[in-house]
């Protein structure tokens, strides 16, 4: 009862702070753009001219053509819920441990892991059902229109949801040491824009340095820290029912159970 | 029986940097049941930090204590427990009833009890009226009387009180001194940090009083205000210069104050020997009392002395 209280309070928060709403603002007028694409495009699309002779190609008949869609849609999404996501939720526990706030709830018989739990369930929460509104309002349009019910599409509501947990321990252990969702923002996305992308492109560089030092720096940290960009992709083969790529899932795993551990120790031993 | 015992309580923030700050030290004291006790000191001496210990907010460096029987930070405790902090923060985007349905869950309440409980503790402040108003909407004496029936709405066997009446007015203090009287005759114990030494002097069994992290005195009121071997003696009639000189003559402090005579005196024997001089000089003698400081001027002596040293 306790831990549903506070996934509850948590959700409340998103809704009352506006954040959930935001998202979902976002998400519908996604949305609406894809049902005016759908109407607007047609399903029949010719190709080629008339010297050379024209090509008719039925997207309904096409899953090949609606995957590729769907996929280029998860990399949208991927991006977009990623980064609403973390704007969404990073002041949730800074918020929480405000003097005040914080006092409070560890007054109560309630154990320090639980309001941490019930923290980052409710976060969860509100990350999911936002993700899920847009990736199944996307499956039903394209459904609608093309009859094609690509089941691996709905399965990007579970990857993306992945990458966010991922992504949620290091904001967990930034929030609980700086008290500052400003700064969690700041560090999560430098990670997400700069860092990550230039870690995936590591091969490039290392060819460019000419560096045994470089390699062992660049490969280190490459496999150390969480790979949105990976994982991004493992969202596209999942889409086009290509094999998985499961290393960026379970070293990223890794590195969110380290960080959640890491988290979950620095909040049961900090005075407030 | 004791409801809050601690021993030997220090706490040391940050104590392997530079800024080492000593918020507790060595501190013991035991609060019985059934007492308004209250922890006085100036800001900075400890007060907030020694309720933080005693729920686990910040952790002890050293030291034990227990609160109703169990280790303080236990489950066991804390659902006993009824807290008011200093400075509290609601979720402003919750209603009055909304915070205390809350925390009522928070506290471990069964459901088919809260709807009640919440209503009940809403009227108990006062507050039923505003029951469905948004806490953002609340003034601070309004925020102070959720807050006291947030402290109260698991039913605690003890309420500690951080400055609960602060920023309220004169007649709402009223009422919660009443309110804290009522749950003292309901066997309550009540543990209360207060600045408003007028406030804690009309209600409280007993004072400690803490300085620096250090328990500097304990006891009573009465024990605490009354100056010993001083007496008041209101007399009807003139002491003569003959009585005066004689005083001066064998050292006994003797000086007229509101009316009345002021004694400083080894003892009762010095007493009655003064009240026989007085009589034998025609005086008539109305009252004899202990002289006692109200426990403002106590606390402002006790703390100048101790900041002396």
């Amino acid at each position: 009862m306790k831990l549903m209280a506070l996934i509850e309070f948590t959700f409340r928060e998103g809704l009352a702070r506006k954040t959930i709403i935001g998202f979902a603002v976002i998400s519908t007028f996604f949305l609406v753009i894809g049902i005016i694409a759908a109407l607007l495009i047609p399903t029949v699309i010719e190709t080629g001219n008339p010297q050379a002779g024209v090509t008719t190609i039925d997207i309904t008949n096409n899953t090949q053509v609606i995957w590729q869609v769907q996929a280029a849609l998860t990399g949208f999404i991927n991006f977009a819920a990623l980064v609403l996501s973390i704007f969404a939720t990073a002041s949730i526990l800074p918020n929480t441990m405000e003097k005040g706030s914080i006092d409070l709830l560890l007054s109560k018989p309630v154990s320090r892991m639980e309001i941490l739990l019930g923290k980052i369930l409710g976060s969860l929460l509100i990350v999911v059902v936002n993700v899920a509104y847009f990736i199944v309002g996307m499956w039903l349009i394209v459904g609608l229109r093309t009859g094609e019910w690509n089941p691996s599409f709905l399965g990007v509501t579970i990857s993306i949801t992945y990458t966010y947990i991922v992504l949620f321990a290091p904001m967990l252990v930034i929030g609980i040491a700086s008290h500052s969702s400003a700064l969690t923002i700041i560090v999560l996305y430098v990670f997400i824009f700069l860092i990550s992308p230039i870690l995936e492109s590591r091969e490039a560089i290392i060819q460019l340095a000419q560096s045994d030092i470089a390699k062992t720096v660049l490969d280190t940290l490459y496999y150390i820290l969480p790979k949105p960009d990976a994982l991004g992709s493992v969202s596209y083969d999942l889409v086009m029912h290509q094999s998985l790529d499961w290393m960026p899932v379970w070293s990223s795993g890794l590195f969110a159970v380290a960080m959640y551990g890491l988290a979950a120790w620095q909040f049961r031993r900090k005075d407030f | 029986m004791s409801i809050i015992h601690a021993d030997r309580i220090t706490k040391v923030f940050n104590p392997r940097g530079k800024g080492a700050v000593t918020a507790l030290s060595e501190l013991s004291l035991d609060v019985r049941e059934g007492e308004i006790f209250g922890l006085l000191g100036p800001n900075g001496a400890g007060k907030t930090t020694f309720i933080k210990v005693l729920l686990e907010i910040v952790t002890a460096t050293s030291g034990t204590a227990e609160m109703l029987g169990a280790p303080i930070g236990s489950a066991a405790a804390k659902a006993r427990v009824g807290y008011l902090p200093e400075n509290h923060k609601y979720p402003d985007f919750l209603t009055g009833a909304q915070v205390l349905r809350y925390f009522s869950k928070l506290g471990g309440l069964p459901s088919d009890k809260r709807e009640a409980r919440v209503a009940d503790r809403l009227k108990l402040v006062g507050m039923e009226q505003w029951d469905k108003t948004k806490i953002r909407k609340y003034s601070k004496g309004m925020m102070q009387r959720i807050g006291l029936a947030q402290a109260l709405i698991n039913d605690p066997q003890l309420v500690i009180l951080d400055e609960p009446t602060d920023g309220v007015d004169p007649l709402g203090r009223k009422e919660i001194r009443d309110m804290l009287q009522r749950l003292r005759d309901q066997g309550k114990t009540v543990f209360l940090n207060s600045h408003l030494l007028s406030e804690v002097e009309l209600i409280c069994d007993r004072v400690a009083i803490l300085n620096k992290g250090r328990l500097i005195r304990m006891g009573t009121v009465k024990e605490l205000t009354t100056q010993e071997n001083t007496y008041r003696i209101g007399v009807r009639g003139e002491v003569t210069e003959e009585l005066r000189l004689n005083w001066e003559a064998t050292r006994v402090s003797v000086r007229e104050e509101n009316g009345e005579l002021v004694c400083a005196l080894p003892d009762v024997a010095a007493l009655n020997a003064v009240i026989d001089q007085l009589r034998a000089a025609g005086l008539l003698i109305t009252s004899v009392a202990e002289k006692r400081q109200s426990l403002e001027d106590m606390f402002i002596d006790v703390i100048s002395r101790e900041d002396a040293k």
